[in-house]
C-alpha cells in the first residue's frame, strides 16, 4: 500500500516573535495593531528599546517625536535595538 | 315748544316753572303715546302687525325715550311680555304630548317675530335708554322672558326634557322620528343662553348624557354578555357613528365630546379587559388568526379611550413574548438552527405585517413588539451562534435555486433579528468561524456576497466590529501574492518539493487560530513547511509562523490492489494515511502518540475513514464508535467507481469543551475591552466617581455586548493596582486618573 501527496492546502498563522502582550504607550495587544494602523503589518512592527521595553514602530516614533527621549516605561534614554 | 325767557326773570324760578309744566305737559303725552304702543305689541301679538303704521309706533317711542321716559316704557314693555308669555305657557302647558313640541316651537317662533318687530319699533330706546341703564336690549327682554314664563315652568320644564329624551330613545330603538322638530327645539334652547349654552345644558344636554351613560351601560352589558369580540366592536363602531350623527343631525356641535366620552366609556373603556381576554376571539386569537380588519377595528376603538392601546399593547407584548420563549427553548427547533431561524423570522414577518396593516404604523407599537422580540431571542444563549450559522447556510456555494436577490432581502431580515441580540461580539466569535470555514475551503457564494454582508454588520455595529472580519479578506488576497513569490521561489531551491504546496498565511487575532501546534507533522512534509517558512520570513521580518493543521485539505493518491484513487482529505486525515505507507496494522493508542492529533479530532477524523460509505480503512472491532483499543489497517478490498473519492469529514459540532473554551474567550476579550473602556473615560475625565464610571462603560460597550457591573467593578480594582487609577483620598468612592 502506498499513499503520496500530489496537493496540501494548508493553512498558517503569523504573529509577531514577542513576549509581551501589549504595548506600553498605546496598551493595544501587538496581535492588535497601533490606533493608527487597519491592520498588523511590517510597516509597524514591535520594536525594543535598550532597556528591553517594547512598543508598536508607530508609537514609540510618535512619542519620540514629540520631543520625548526617553522610554515612556522607565524614563532611561531611549535607543533602538534590533532583534535581528 | 320752546320758551324765550325774559332777561329779568329769576333763573331759578323760571326752571322751576319750566319743569312743572313740562312735566304736567309729558305726562299725557306720554300716557297716550304708551297706550298706542301697548295696542301695537297686542296687535302683534295677535298676528295683524301689517295694519300697523311702524313710523308712527317709532315716532312715538322715541319721544318717550326722549323726555327720559325710557324706564318707563322698559318696565311697562316687561310687564305687558310677561303677562303675554304667562298665557302662552298655559296653551303650551294644555298640550298633549303628541303635539307638545309641536306648539312650543310654534309659540317661539311667533315670538320670535313679535320681538323682532317689537324691537324694531323701541330701537331708540336700545340705543340710550338700554345701553345708559346696562338692563338687556328689548330683544333679549324677550328671550328671558319667554325662559322664565314658557320653559321654566313647573309644568313644562320636566316635561320638555323628558319628551326630548323619549324621542331619542325611540330612535335608537330604530323608530322614525321629527328630527327637524327636535333640531328646532335644541336650537330654541341654545338661542335662550343668549351667549351661553346654560339653558340647553340645563333643560336637555345633562339629563340626555346621563340617560346616554345607563342606556349604554344597559346595553354594553348585553351584547357583551352575547356578542364575540369583533362582533361586539362592530355594533360598538355602529353605536358611536349614530350618536355623532346625532349630533349633527339634530343637537348642539359642544354635546359632541361630551357624547362621544359618555358613550366610549361605557361601550369601550368598561368592557376592554374583557374583551381583550375574551376566549377564542378577543385579542390573542385574532392576533394568531391575522385578523387585521378585527384589530385595526380594535386599535381604532381602543385610541379613543385612556390606557385602551396600553392595554393592547400589554396583551401584544405578553403574547409574543410566550411565543418567542416557546420558539427559543423549544429543543426540537433548536437541534435544526434552519427551523429555528425560520420561525424566528416568520414571526417577526408576521407582526411587522400586523404593525403596519393593522396598527397603522404605531411606533409605541413597535418599540412594544422590538422590546419583546429582545427579550426571548437573548432568553437562548446559542442565538448568537445560530444566527451567525444561518448566514452561514445562506453564504455557501450550491444554495439551489435562490437568487442573489432574494438571499440579500433574506440578510437584510436576519440582520433585524442580529439587532436584538444583547452579546454581539459572540456572533463576532462565531461569525468568524464559519467566513473562516468558507473562505479557507472556498466555499463561499461569492466575494461580493461575502462583503455585502460585512458592509451591513459595519452599517450595524461600526467600523470597530468588522475591522477584524475586512482583515480576513485582506489576508486571503495577500495569501495570493505570496503564493505566487513562492511558486517563484521553489524554482531557485536545490530539491524540489515532492508535492504542490499552497499555504494561506493568516494574521493572528483576525482569525480562529491557536498559536500551538495541533499535530506533529511526518518529515516529508516538514521538510516543505520549512522551505515555505524561510521564504516567508525573507520577506517578513519579526514574525513567527504556526501551522494551522486542524485546518486544511489534500490531495493524495492511493493505490490499492484494484486501482488507483485520487483521495480528498482533511490535513489530519493525510497525516493518518501517511502512517500506513510504514506499517498495515496501527492501534489507536499509536495513532494518537505518533502525530500528536487531539483525540476527539483525532476520533472524528478515523471515524470519516472508516465509514461504510468509503471505507479507506478496516477497523477490526464493530463498535459503530470509534474506541481507544481499535486497530486499523489499510482496506485493500476498497473499491469506487469514481477515480476522485471524497473523504467527508463528520461534521463536527462544538464539543462542550469547545463551547466553554469559546464562552472564556469572549470572557477575556470582554476583559481588555471593559480595561480599554474605562481607561479611555478617565483618560478624557480625569476624575470620576465610582457608579457614573460604571454607567458610562455600560453604554460605551453595550452596542457589543453588556458587561456586568461586578466585573467591571473587578476591571476598576485591578487597573488600580497596576496604577493606572487611584482611589480619591478624600472619597474612597471617587477614582483619579494617574497620567
Ligand atoms: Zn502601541
Ligand atoms: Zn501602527
Ligand atoms: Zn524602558
Amino acid at each position: 500500500m502506498k499513499v503520496t501527496i500530489r496537493k496540501w492546502q494548508t493553512v498558517s498563522s503569523w504573529h509577531w516573535d514577542v513576549s509581551e502582550e501589549c504595548c506600553g504607550i498605546c496598551r493595544m495587544q501587538f496581535d492588535a495593531c497601533c490606533v493608527d494602523c487597519k491592520m498588523p503589518g511590517d510597516d509597524c512592527p514591535p520594536v525594543w528599546g535598550a532597556c528591553k521595553h517594547a512598543f508598536h514602530m508607530h508609537c514609540i516614533l510618535k512619542w519620540l517625536n514629540s520631543n520625548q527621549q526617553q522610554c515612556p516605561m522607565c524614563r532611561s534614554n531611549w535607543e533602538f535595538v534590533t532583534t535581528d | 315748544m320752546s320758551t324765550k325767557p325774559q332777561q329779568k326773570i329769576n333763573l331759578t324760578h323760571l326752571k322751576n316753572y319750566n319743569a312743572s309744566y313740562q312735566q304736567a305737559d309729558n305726562t299725557i303725552l306720554i300716557n297716550t303715546a304708551w297706550k298706542l304702543l301697548e295696542d301695537a305689541i297686542k296687535t302683534i301679538h295677535s298676528k295683524n302687525a301689517s295694519s300697523l303704521s311702524f313710523e308712527e309706533l317709532y315716532r312715538n317711542a322715541y319721544n318717550v325715550v326722549l323726555h327720559k321716559h325710557g324706564e318707563f316704557l322698559y318696565n311697562n314693555l316687561k310687564k305687558l311680555l310677561d303677562t303675554h308669555l304667562k298665557n302662552i305657557a298655559q296653551g303650551v302647558e294644555a298640550a298633549n304630548d303628541e303635539v307638545f313640541l309641536k306648539e312650543l316651537n310654534r309659540c317661539w317662533n311667533d315670538h320670535k317675530t313679535s320681538m323682532m318687530m317689537i324691537r324694531d319699533i323701541l330701537m331708540y330706546m336700545d340705543r340710550t335708554y338700554v345701553d345708559q341703564s346696562k338692563v338687556a336690549p328689548v330683544y333679549d327682554l324677550g328671550l328671558n322672558l319667554f325662559r322664565d314664563n314658557v320653559i321654566h315652568h313647573k309644568q313644562i320644564k320636566d316635561r320638555l326634557t323628558n319628551i326630548l329624551l323619549e324621542m331619542i330613545k325611540k330612535e335608537r330603538s330604530g323608530e322614525m322620528i321629527n328630527r327637524l322638530l327636535i333640531k328646532n327645539i335644541t336650537q330654541m334652547l341654545i338661542e335662550l343662553g343668549i351667549n351661553s349654552k346654560i339653558v340647553y345644558e340645563e333643560s336637555f344636554e345633562n339629563q340626555f348624557l346621563a340617560t346616554t351613560a345607563k342606556y349604554y351601560q344597559l346595553e354594553s352589558q348585553q351584547l357583551i354578555s352575547t356578542c364575540s369580540c369583533p362582533d361586539y366592536m362592530k355594533k360598538v363602531e355602529t353605536c358611536l357613528k349614530d350618536e355623532l350623527e346625532r349630533v349633527s343631525l339634530y343637537l348642539d356641535g359642544s354635546t359632541e365630546s361630551k357624547l362621544k366620552e359618555v358613550s366610549e366609556k361605557q361601550l369601550i373603556s368598561n368592557h376592554m379587559k374583557t374583551l381583550v381576554k375574551m376566549e377564542n376571539s378577543g385579542l390573542i386569537s385574532m392576533l394568531t388568526d391575522d385578523k387585521i380588519e378585527d384589530l385595526k377595528r380594535m386599535y381604532i376603538l381602543f385610541t379613543r379611550v385612556p390606557d385602551g392601546l396600553n392595554l393592547m399593547k400589554d396583551v401584544i407584548s405578553k403574547h409574543v413574548r410566550e411565543i418567542g420563549r416557546e420558539i427559543v427553548m423549544d429543543e426540537e427547533k433548536t437541534k435544526e438552527q434552519g427551523t429555528y431561524f425560520q420561525s424566528l423570522l416568520d414571526l417577526k414577518d408576521k407582526y411587522d405585517n400586523l404593525h403596519i396593516n393593522a396598527f397603522f404604523n404605531d411606533k409605541q407599537f413597535q418599540h412594544t413588539l422590538h422590546q419583546s422580540f429582545e427579550y426571548f431571542i437573548n432568553l437562548n444563549p446559542k442565538s448568537p451562534e445560530f444566527i451567525s450559522l444561518f448566514i452561514d447556510e445562506k453564504l455557501k456555494k450550491g444554495l439551489k435555486g435562490v437568487g442573489e436577490e432574494e438571499v440579500d432581502i433574506l440578510l437584510d431580515k436576519i440582520l433585524m433579528l442580529f439587532r436584538f441580540i444583547q452579546e454581539k461580539d459572540v456572533f463576532e466569535k462565531y461569525y468568524k468561524q464559519h467566513l473562516a470555514k468558507r473562505l479557507l475551503l472556498g466555499r463561499s457564494v461569492s466575494d461580493d456576497a461575502e462583503r455585502n454582508m460585512i458592509a451591513k454588520l459595519k452599517t450595524e455595529c461600526g467600523y470597530q466590529f468588522t475591522s477584524k472580519l475586512e482583515g480576513m479578506f485582506t489576508d486571503m488576497r495577500l495569501s495570493v501574492d505570496t503564493m505566487n513569490g513562492f511558486k517563484q521561489y521553489t524554482q531557485t531551491l536545490q530539491s524540489p518539493l515532492t508535492f504542490e504546496l499552497s499555504v494561506h498565511v493568516l494574521t493572528t487575532g483576525f482569525w480562529p487560530t491557536q498559536n500551538t501546534a495541533h499535530c506533529i507533522l511526518p518529515r516529508e512534509i516538514l521538510h516543505c513547511c520549512e522551505a515555505f517558512k524561510s521564504f516567508y520570513l525573507s520577506q517578513h521580518n519579526g514574525r513567527l509562523v504556526v501551522w494551522q493543521t486542524n485546518m486544511g485539505t489534500a490531495e493524495i493518491k492511493a493505490s490499492f490492489p484494484s486501482k488507483t484513487h485520487e483521495l480528498q482529505v482533511s490535513t489530519y486525515q493525510m497525516v493518518i494515511l501517511l502512517l500506513f505507507n510504514d506499517t498495515q496494522k496501527i492501534g489507536f493508542k499509536e495513532i494518537a502518540e505518533t502525530t500528536g492529533i487531539p483525540i476527539p479530532d483525532l476520533k472524528r477524523n478515523l471515524m470519516a475513514l472508516t465509514s461504510a460509505k468509503n471505507k479507506i480503512l478496516e477497523k477490526e472491532s464493530e463498535s459503530k464508535t470509534i474506541e481507544e483499543s481499535d486497530v486499523f489497517a489499510f482496506n485493500t478490498k476498497f473499491k469506487s467507481k469514481l477515480y476522485k473519492v471524497k473523504i467527508m469529514s463528520v461534521i463536527q459540532k462544538e464539543t462542550p469543551v469547545e463551547v466553554s473554551e469559546t464562552r472564556h474567550k469572549v470572557d477575556e476579550d470582554r476583559k481588555h475591552q471593559i480595561e480599554a473602556s474605562i481607561v479611555r473615560i478617565m483618560k478624557a475625565r480625569k476624575t470620576m466617581d465610582h457608579s457614573n464610571l460604571i454607567s458610562e462603560v455600560i453604554k460605551q460597550l453595550s452596542s457589543r455586548f453588556v458587561p456586568n457591573p461586578i466585573i467591571v467593578k473587578k476591571r476598576i480594582e485591578s487597573l488600580i493596582e497596576r496604577e493606572y487609577l487611584e482611589r480619591s483620598k478624600q472619597d474612597r468612592k471617587i477614582y483619579n486618573y494617574m497620567a
